[in-house]
């Protein structure tokens, strides 16, 4: 199988995925592809930021609930994201890879059409 | 034990190659105040370190200096992709090329390989945090210097991206040591080393 039908494949289990979940629609559903690595981005970012601050002041109850929160649309949002277009990390590569080995299927980071 | 996440930190997306910017951009890789200097000083320190704050914040940072190192390798492949024999020639590129084609490899911008003699692990937490705030500052004067280089927003963006995070992690190990120094004697900073004295 080559990687272009291997994409098609991808976005049709996508699709149909998401037209199961019309009613409940995330809003992580919504966005195109682009729009969601970069809500990876940001909310990664978030969780990154949040981290190094709770380092150094572990007990800061508004820095704990901004971090709950963060983690959990990161969690989401990377769990999405492997189901439609490949995983991001080994702990989502569950999401899509059934049938093949997808964690060397999309392009790399620094590549073009990477992330 | 480290997991590989499959994007960076910070998007990088060139579209024009810059050989010449490249090889002024590739000191953040390896060069002395470089991402990949910065990464081991903090994962070498952080063994010996004995307030877990601090251990913390070393791990951490350590950590996201080589998603760090991996932007910068990312900038400089995208600046440096497809080039000519001719345009190697043309840049100056060809002293780098002739070593390594258009891999990456750790050096400054003077040609100096990467070493860890840039660094210390001291095993002292007032001595290894005023090297580790030193080493942000340093970084950030890097990043400073090359936006004055830089004309394409392409490279600059993620650029101040970078020289931002400096900034962040200078606080962080500003609250570090200010830990360090409320678990020792304030009226004698230096009377014993809690990494060593017991």
């Amino acid at each position: 199988m080559n990687n272009m039908s291997n994409n098609n494949r991808m976005s049709n289990n996508m699709m149909n995925r998401r037209m199961n979940n019309m009613s409940s629609r995330t809003p992580e559903q919504t966005m195109n592809r682009r729009q969601l690595m970069n809500h990876i981005n940001e909310v990664s970012f978030a969780v990154d930021e949040v981290k190094l601050y709770l380092d150094t002041h572990p007990c800061d109850q508004e820095a704990l609930a901004y971090f709950r929160e963060m983690s959990h649309k990161r969690n989401h949002a990377l769990r999405e994201y492997a189901a439609a277009y490949g995983p991001l990390t080994i702990d989502t590569a569950n999401e899509s890879c059934a049938e093949r080995w997808n964690w060397i299927n999309e392009p790399w980071p620094w590549q073009e059409g990477g992330c | 034990m480290w997991n590989y996440e499959k994007r960076l930190q910070y998007p990088v997306k060139i579209t024009q190659t810059n050989p010449k910017i490249a090889q002024i951009i590739i000191t953040q890789f390896g060069g002395p105040d470089g991402e990949l200097a910065a990464s081991m000083r903090y994962l070498s320190q952080r063994y010996t370190m004995p307030y877990k704050e601090v251990t913390g914040t070393l791990t951490d940072i350590g950590t996201e200096e080589l998603a760090h190192m991996e932007m910068i390798c990312a900038i400089v492949y995208q600046l440096t992709k497809d080039l000519t024999p001719e345009e190697i020639e043309r840049s100056g590129f060809g002293k780098y090329y002739v070593d390594h084609t258009l891999a990456l490899w750790p050096q400054a911008a003077s040609g100096t390989p990467w070493s860890a003699t840039v660094f210390q692990s001291k095993g002292d937490p007032i001595t290894d945090l005023h090297e580790d705030l030193a080493a942000e500052q340093k970084a950030r004067t890097t990043y400073d210097n090359i936006l004055r280089l830089v004309k394409d927003p392409e490279v600059a963006d993620p650029i101040r991206f970078l020289r931002q995070r400096e900034i962040v992690h200078y606080q962080r190990f500003g609250e570090s040591l200010r830990i360090v120094q409320e678990k020792l004697d304030s009226r004698n900073f230096y009377a014993f080393n809690p990494e060593f004295d017991k």
